[in-house]
């Protein structure tokens, strides 16, 4: 069972001792205002840099002693930023999220890219080339290429933030899909609409650190948003315990 | 991606048919039927121990540039990036002429290639410590630039202190790039450095493709970014010293020879690196086949030609990119 544990996380100025976990089968979100340190969270729990102290486990074993390639079977992650710096073509720039399974699996990758390209609702933009794409299609191609990773954990750095609002639902809806077949994943997002919806456990951050943990319940969201991002808003209670929607009052 | 290695393959090997029956009188097709009829003794001399070696040289060398620049482009990410931007060809071109400078490459034949080696083999070794210790490219290049500068302040200091007139054009001309009198005894001295450095950079092709989507994202879908930067790095020092030795400085090849062949393999920087070797490998053959068939009164350099005819197709590449890109 793989597991993603994080302890004491600290990083100058930035992270102060913040403890996470992500397990299977769930959908963590976490908020908080600009320069709260969330995407500086998601690069250490990726294993992309060294903490000043604390440390990172993934199922058990320290992440930055594991290879690039056993930690990229393991955990997948998506960036803030899409950057591609040649017009390849967008399936051969999914299949690269094949890559830690060797090369034969990259070359295949292009010809099984439609498939996570489909659940991304790009299918049709497999043979252009990604210098052609826009902001969010770039986005969305990006995340089929880390969906292609099959990795059992996911991070995602803003998955939603270029989208449109039919494609930020269509793309939580597949989180939620993907977290009930067994996948851990974890989302930054900005929209606190999406993260009372759709989250199991949101995450609050505000000056480098981890503020709250609360289930995505109306009355709880209203208080930590209160608290968090200084705006009053107004939540819909939905069921299930989820919100239905909520607005941000002036 | 194999059949554009065939047809490039397929070019390389006529380009060189074509220069080996290219002499200083025009093409003489008739002196390959005199080789195989065995009528002309000469015609072996001429085929094997002039043209042959001459034509080898050519190719490794572009191949060894073109190769090196494919793979430097894809490191950094830059389209303009090439052999020389790490300082590694001015660090060779400086050791090569400290050697003529000295005297030591008219007293020992090997002085000359070795010198080369050593001067790519020091910065390539100074480079490849700055990468275990640095993440990001800016650094590196601006340690390279850095070294390129401080080659090309020593060369001059050499061209100023130069004894006489005549060590002066010989250093001066040495400089300018030639495969011309090259024996397969230089050539045997440089291979194997270059196809070490080959070598080395062809293991990285699969991470250079990967490293298309930046750094970080590269990173967490496993590639060891470290270890690719060190191959490339270390592989470009061996191979651009090898053919600086060899040739002396060859500009444009390592730039536009990528380029030429990028859009045959979609872009992907892993897939450029054979096509770029076997284009530039093509390139130079035919660029030292027009300085043997034009007919001029000093020797034509073929650094000169290739820079010559190099750089308005680098001009009209960026041109159509340009235009390609903002539509």
């Amino acid at each position: 069972m793989t597991e993603l544990i994080a302890k004491g996380l600290t990083l100058a100025d930035r992270l102060e001792d913040a403890e996470f976990r992500l397990l299977p089968g769930e959908l963590v979100v976490i908020v908080g205002p600009n320069g709260s340190g969330k995407s500086t969270l998601m690069r250490l729990l990726a294993g992309q840099g060294r903490p000043d102290k604390g440390s990172v486990r993934l199922g058990g074993h320290d992440i930055t002693r594991l290879s690039p390639i056993e930690r990229a079977r393991h955990l997948a992650y998506l960036p803030q930023r899409t950057e591609v710096a040649w017009p390849i073509a967008v399936a051969d720039m999914v299949a690269l999220g094949r890559f830690a399974f060797g090369g034969g699996e990259v070359a295949r990758g292009a010809g099984d890219a439609a498939r996570w390209l489909e659940e991304v609702g790009c299918a049709p933009l497999a043979r252009r080339s990604t210098a052609t794409l826009s902001g969010g299609e770039l986005a969305l191609a990006a995340l089929a290429r880390v969906f292609a990773a099959e990795a059992p954990l996911l991070l995602l750095d803003e998955p939603a933030a270029a989208l449109d609002p039919r494609r930020q639902i269509d793309v939580m809806t597949r989180l939620v899909a993907r977290s009930r077949a067994g996948q851990g994943i974890a989302a930054v997002l900005h929209d606190l609409n999406l993260a009372a919806q759709f989250a199991d456990r949101i995450v609050w951050m505000k000056d480098g650190r981890i503020v709250a943990e609360s289930r995505p319940d109306p009355s709880v969201i209203a208080s930590r948003a209160a608290d968090v991002f200084e705006v009053a808003i107004h939540v819909e209670p939905g069921i299930g315990g989820h919100a239905s929607g909520l607005y941000i009052k002036r | 991606m194999t059949r554009v290695n065939l047809l490039l393959a397929a070019l390389l090997l006529l380009a060189a048919t074509l220069a080996v029956m290219a002499g200083a009188r025009g093409f003489s097709p008739a002196l390959l039927a005199d080789w195989l009829s065995g009528r002309d003794p000469a015609a072996a001399i001429i085929l094997f121990d002039i043209r042959l070696p001459r034509i080898l040289a050519a190719a490794s060398v572009g191949a060894a540039l073109g190769l090196c620049g494919a793979g430097l482009q894809a490191l950094t990410r830059n389209p303009l990036a090439e052999p020389g931007i790490l300082g590694v060809s001015a660090a060779a071109t400086l050791g090569a002429t400290l050697t003529l400078y000295f005297g030591l490459a008219a007293a020992w034949s090997w002085a000359l290639p070795l010198g080369a080696i050593g001067g790519a083999g020091l910065v390539t070794a100074l480079l490849a410590s700055a990468a275990v210790r640095t993440r990001g490219m800016a650094t590196l290049i601006l340690i390279g630039v850095g070294l390129s500068s401080l080659a090309g302040a020593a060369m001059a200091l050499i061209l100023n202190f130069a004894p006489n007139p005549f060590s002066l054009s010989d250093l001066v001309n040495w400089t300018l790039g030639s495969v011309a009198n090259r024996s397969l005894a230089d050539l045997g001295l440089t291979f194997p450095f270059m196809v070490a450095g080959a070598a080395m950079l062809l293991t990285q092709r699969r991470s250079l493709s990967l490293l298309a989507i930046g750094e970080e994202a590269a990173s967490a879908h496993g590639l060891d970014f470290r270890r690719a930067q060190i191959a490339v790095v270390v592989g470009t020092g061996l191979a651009t010293g090898a053919s600086v030795a060899l040739a002396g400085a060859v500009g444009f090849v390592g730039i536009v020879a990528p380029h030429v062949v990028r859009p045959w393999v979609g872009y992907d920087p892993g897939r450029t690196l054979v096509p770029a070797a076997l284009a530039g490998a093509a390139m130079l053959i035919l660029a030292d086949m027009l300085v043997r068939l034009l007919p001029t009164d000093t020797e034509l350099r073929l650094g000169v030609v290739a820079a010559l005819a190099g750089a308005p197709i680098f001009l009209l590449i960026a041109l159509r990119r340009g235009t390609v890109r903002h539509d």
